[in-house]
């Protein structure tokens, strides 16, 4: 098969220097002997000399613990091979984005049907950007992740002329303006900004390591911790800008498990949830506005004549209605026009009612499986980069997954974040296999062998 | 790192257990709750109205039924252009008399689907409004829906016994009695719908059939119910009643109301509409308009114009009550009709004189004759030798004590002593029907089983109720009750009272041809504070021999100078009687009497023969003059048509020659000056007409005889005009001297 080749087609200098290798599940080792394939040393940073002790004491770690490949700094010790994609991740992809598929076509066709006048107006269209997805994915699966790293600041820099152009340009939907438009198409940049920032900061911790294991703790605090959540926080106050609450909740989330990851220090981790807690509770406790959204969350039934608690109201009632085995793919009775776009956010919704508990503990259990697997290739990453990357990506689709499903099942308060390969959207699935990709990229180099 | 990355997976993973578990609790635990919100979102029920029972008369003529109507809605959520709002809202206003500012805020209501503009349009008006939904397509704007409305034909007769239908069901009478019945079971139309009320696909569809509600056949006969309400009106005015006038028209062998009446039939199509007595009394109230006390007022009146006085309202009876203790006594044996009892004005009972209507007694007499009279201490003394146990037994037994179960709303239940204060006083008094309370229902209804040979029966107006189909569902034909007094002592008693209507005080009840028995009665009103306050009333079984009918009319406070129930209610009695029997295909019998002084209805006899005529009208026991030389009739006086009394009554006929070319004149027309005979015995009055050459017609009391007492009450051509001899002059007889 056309992945299972393992060509690295040599897009970059770089990779052209490398030669091929083929994947065949056995281990290198047999598979150098058998074909007499050369290793090849390959230092991660070109121009960057590893010092000889860290070296050795590296080395000495991974010894200690046979597969351990953190702080990965292989320099003349490791070999860098590039292999095949991970299998697993690119199966559970799959699983996903056809699951996903199917509940649109199953959620929207109602609405479609009534709104659109055509009921496959959204499956048509999400298998359209399904496949040019996929077809990004597999494109940037084969781009060697040093590459993407070369091109994160750009990509960053980007992305963040992007938001502020959302704020001249952008097409405002209800009181929000997140998303522009380009005519056949629109997109929202602060989707664009989610892989920048992860990769931004997979980009900082990577360039900064010294001053981030250096000794002193202030130092440490600085650059591990201090710096890197500043980076978020200019995003953050970026994203807020558009009004974009959701969208900003979750690009803190991201920042704060890259950082988390990455080694900030525990002891402001401590300080800053206490703080927030605080910050929360005080905010709740002392305006009505908070208090408001507050028991509009906890009562939802007394509010019912808003259009968000009217739509929260009609998920939970999709949801509940599911019992265990649900009412059966494509019987949603919620989704005739009782929630509004089922297809969107509250897709879950209907697949709760159609499917059941064995439908939504399924999807849960596929996400669970997506982060580990998302976290394993993180663990097998061959340097910082890769490894934050992957961990911040993982980071960012299980963020949204879960508190999606808890907007949809009234855990938290509603507010718009969509499933991620569930919910209908062209652009943001399209980026999304674009981060697929980024993770299969870097999945290519799970294997780090002794010299 | 290492350490982290699990750290991390780990919290995604505790998140994730912890989702599953609310959802756990959403699917599961909650799970009937959820599934019940989302039904109701889906399952839509659309009601089938039950159709309503329609009400007969037992001619089976419609008393209430449905019109089909409709009601025109819109849907403002579907008028999207402001052009479009603004010419529904204009043609909506022409074509429905509505306001047009009402209509355009109706219109501009955001997210609404139904917006009722008017109900109960008619078919004409509906018409129109299709034509405008077809003319700019407006089947997404404009909606017709079909309703149905209650249409009561009759309008205004038997208003308070029909009843009227208002939003929530039956508000008064049959209506309300039978609200039920009439309503049946509305149907359901269970379909699933989608958020915007278009049908979706599901499993739910549920279709109820309505059980159309049963109708009623009511013992109601409107035409005699006409011809009561008539001489109800009559006596209203006449006797300028101040507390309204009712009656009733009862089969005395089943209970059937056959006509039952209180004066100011409102139209019950319009029923908060007030009558024009009680819109004059609402209007010189003086209260101000829509303030709280005019408002209150108002609705009292309301209440008061629905209410059926003939159930709902009680009364002392007064003498017609004499029927029931000489039944006691005839029962008991106590009195005879012929045992002699004295009557010296007034008769002292427990140390209390209680005086008879005429202060100078009626004397020595038989008892027959102390009844014709309407006598209380004849009453008072068959009650004595009665006894209260006996006569509180047989008071209780002609149902005074209890409600008479008639099926109309609202039955007052009778105002009486208890037994344990029932002693001699209270049973004196009792006897001639004052210091106790009934309705106008249970008196009729103990007098029906005197007419009827003892037998207590259950007044009801509904017959039977049929389905839709017409099958009998319930029979409610009366049965009796029980058997109070023997048959025996029915018949003396309806021949006492028929002598009683030939020479007693019940004169004005008397009906050429049939056979009347009658009571008369005036009570006082004890519980009214101006003491010259009466109830006068008159009940009449008839026909004496075999009754049919029973009727009585109460008067309420007449206001005339004369409030004796013997002139305020038996004439109009007897009108109904005669009537009602008439109507009834029940045949005249006449006396030899009632022979010779019946009117002759002059027939047109211009073009006739002299000879053919003159034979026709003198077989008929008239007498005829012809003027004029001629074979053939060419005018006549009186005028064809024209009723006349055939004593000393002449009916000139002029006569030609039609071979002559020229017609003589009509010669001999001679005028006489009309004198004034109101007042005067009708027997002297007939004399000074006829003297004169008038024709005479009498109305009202044909028991006009020399020596009934019978005085003409009016005359229809005024004292001092001119009148040409031959003319019929009508007087209406009535007996004033009647005082019971």
């Amino acid at each position: 098969m056309f992945f299972n080749k393992g060509t690295g087609d040599g897009k970059s200098s770089a990779d052209k220097k490398k030669k091929k290798i083929k994947r065949t599940g056995k281990t290198l080792e047999v598979l150098l002997d058998e074909k007499k394939l050369k290793r090849i040393p390959e230092p991660i940073k070109a121009g960057e000399q590893p010092e000889k002790k860290e070296k050795a004491s590296l080395f000495k770690r991974r010894k200690k613990r046979a597969s351990a490949s953190e702080y990965a700094e292989p320099g003349a010790d490791v070999y860098r091979e590039k292999g095949a994609i991970d299998r697993p991740m690119l199966v559970i992809i799959l699983l996903l984005i056809c699951f996903g598929s199917i509940m649109v076509f199953s959620a929207s066709y109602a609405y479609a049907l009534d709104d659109m006048g055509d009921s496959y107006y959204f499956i048509k269209r999400q298998i359209f950007f399904a496949a040019v997805g996929i077809a990004v994915m597999l494109f940037v699966s084969r781009v060697d992740y040093r590459l993407i790293r070369t091109f994160t600041p750009a990509y960053f820099g980007v992305a963040v002329l992007l938001l502020l152009a959302v704020l001249v340009l952008g097409v405002a939907e209800g009181e929000a303006v997140r998303w522009i438009d380009l005519g056949p198409f629109s997109f929202q940049p602060s989707e664009i900004m989610k892989l920048g920032m992860v990769l931004m900061l997979a980009y900082y911790y990577s360039a900064t390591e010294k001053q981030v294991r250096a000794k002193g703790f202030w130092k440490s605090s600085l650059f591990g911790t201090f710096l890197p959540i500043s980076i978020v926080g200019a995003v953050c106050v970026l994203i807020a800008l558009e009004k974009h609450i959701s969208g900003t909740i979750i690009m803190f989330g991201i920042g704060m498990m890259v950082i988390f990851v990455a080694g900030g220090k525990l002891l402001w981790f401590g300080l800053a949830s206490g703080a927030f807690v605080a910050a929360v509770t005080a905010i709740i406790t002392m305006t009505d506005y908070a208090t408001k959204r507050l028991d509009i969350w906890l009562h939802p039934e007394n509010y019912s004549a808003q259009s968000e608690v009217w739509q929260t109201l009609q998920g939970l009632y999709a949801v509940g209605s599911g019992g265990f085995f649900g009412v059966g793919l494509g019987n949603s009775r919620q989704k005739h026009l009782f929630v509004s776009q089922p297809q969107n956010d509250f897709i879950f919704a209907i697949v709760g009612e159609e499917l059941g508990l064995i439908g939504t503990t399924l999807v849960l259990a596929l996400f669970v499986v997506f982060i580990w697997r998302c976290l394993v290739i993180a663990k097998r990453a061959p340097d910082t980069f890769s490894k934050l990357a992957v961990t911040g990506i993982a980071a960012k689709v299980g963020i949204q997954a879960f508190l999606n499903i808890a907007v949809v099942t009234n855990t938290i308060p509603n507010t718009g974040i969509s499933l991620p390969f569930f919910s209908y959207g062209g652009t943001a699935l399209i980026i999304l296999f674009l981060e697929m990709g980024v993770v299969l990229s870097i999945s290519r180099y799970s294997y780090l062998q002794k010299r | 790192m290492y350490v982290r990355t699990i750290v991390l997976f780990v919290v995604f993973a505790m998140v994730a257990v912890f989702l599953g578990g609310r959802l756990f609790n959403l699917q599961i635990l909650e799970y009937d709750k959820y599934l019940g919100k989302v039904l109701d979102n889906l399952l839509q029920v659309s009601v089938i109205k039950a159709q309503r029972g329609t009400i007969y008369d037992r001619n089976m003529q419609k008393l209430a039924a449905n019109v089909t109507t409709y009601r025109v809605f819109i849907s403002p959520v579907d008028i999207k252009e402001e052009e479009d709002r603004v010419r529904i809202s204009k043609e909506l206003s022409k074509i429905l008399d509505v306001d047009y500012d009402t209509v355009y805020e109706k219109a501009s209501k955001p997210n609404r689907k139904d917006e009722t503009i008017k109900e109960h349009v008619d078919k004409e008006t509906a018409d129109k409004v299709r034509a405008l939904i077809d003319k700019y397509d407006y089947t997404r704007q404009i909606y017709l829906q079909t309703t149905s409305k209650r249409y009561y034909p009759f309008e205004n007769s038997a208003a308070q016994v029909i009843g009227y239908m208002g939003t929530d069901g039956g508000l008064f009478g049959l209506e309300l009695q039978y609200n039920e019945l009439l309503t049946g079971t509305d149907g359901k139309y269970i379909t699933a719908r989608n958020a915007k009320s278009e049908s979706m696909p599901s499993k739910y569809d549920v279709k109820i059939d309505p059980e159309n509600g049963y109708s009623l056949v009511t013992t109601l006969d409107m035409n005699i119910q006409a011809v009561l309400e008539n001489q109800l009106q009559l006596t209203y005015k006449e006797n300028m009643a101040g507390n309204n006038v009712c009656g009733i028209v009862m089969d005395v062998h089943t209970g059937a109301v056959l006509a039952m009446a209180t004066n100011w039939g409102f139209d019950l199509n319009t029923p908060y509409t007030l009558v024009d007595d009680y819109a004059d009394e609402l209007k010189f109230s003086g209260l101000e308009q829509g303030s709280e006390e005019y408002n209150e007022l108002k609705w009292e009146l309301i209440y008061s114009m629905w209410r059926n006085k003939c159930v709902s309202e009680t009364y002392e009876p007064g003498s017609t009550f004499k029927i029931i203790t000489s039944a006691i006594g005839l029962e008991t044996g106590v009195v005879s009709q012929d045992s002699v009892l004295v009557c010296t004005g007034k008769q002292t009972v427990g140390g209390v004189d209680i005086s008879c209507h005429k202060k100078t007694g009626h004397g020595e007499g038989s008892f027959s004759y102390l009844l014709q009279q309407s006598c209380n201490p004849a009453m008072m003394q068959t009650a004595a030798r009665i006894g209260t146990e006996t006569f509180w037994k047989y008071f209780e037994e002609f149902g005074y004590l209890d409600k008479t179960g008639i099926d109309l709303p609202g039955e007052a239940a009778g105002i009486n002593h208890t037994f344990s204060g029932f002693h001699s006083v209270e049973m004196a008094t009792s006897s001639f029907g004052q210091t106790f309370k009934t309705t106008p229902i249970q008196q009729i209804t103990a007098i029906c089983s005197i007419a009827n040979g003892g037998y207590v029966v259950t007044p009801h107006v509904v017959e039977s109720l049929i389905d839709s189909d017409g099958n009998v569902v319930i029979d409610n034909s009366g049965e009796s009750k029980r058997q109070v007094v023997s048959a025996e002592v029915c018949e003396t008693l309806a021949e006492i009272l028929e002598g009683g209507v030939i020479e007693g005080v019940a004169r004005n009840a008397y009906v050429a041809g049939y056979r009347v028995a009658a009571k008369t009665g005036t009570s006082e009103k004890r519980d009214a504070e101006d003491e010259t306050l009466r109830v006068g009333s008159t009940v009449a079984f008839a026909p004496a021999d075999d009754p049919r009918i029973a009727v009585l009319i109460v008067v309420d406070e007449p206001g005339g100078p004369v409030k004796s129930g013997g002139t305020v209610a038996a004439p109009y009695v007897a009108a109904v009687v005669d009537q009602t029997l008439q109507y009834l295909n029940v045949g005249k019998v006449y006396t030899d009497e009632e022979l010779a002084t019946m009117s002759f209805l002059v027939d047109d006899y211009a073009g006739k023969e002299v000879a053919k005529a003159l034979t026709e009208i003198e077989t008929a026991g008239v007498t005829c003059k012809v003027i004029g030389q001629g074979s053939t009739v060419y005018s006549q006086l009186p005028l064809a048509g024209e009723q006349m009394s055939k004593t000393d009554g002449v009916v000139y006929l002029y006569a030609y020659d039609p071979e002559l070319e020229e017609r003589p004149p009509v010669t001999e027309n001679k005028y006489e000056t009309v004198p004034d005979v109101t007042g005067m015995k009708v027997s002297a009055a007939i004399m000074i007409l006829t003297d004169k050459g008038f024709n005479i017609h009498i109305t009202g009391s044909l028991n006009y005889a020399e020596g009934s007492g019978a005085q003409v009450g009016e005359q229809s051509v005024p004292a001092g005009s001119a009148l040409q001899v031959g003319s019929v002059i009508t007087i209406k007889s009535i007996h004033t001297d009647v005082s019971d």
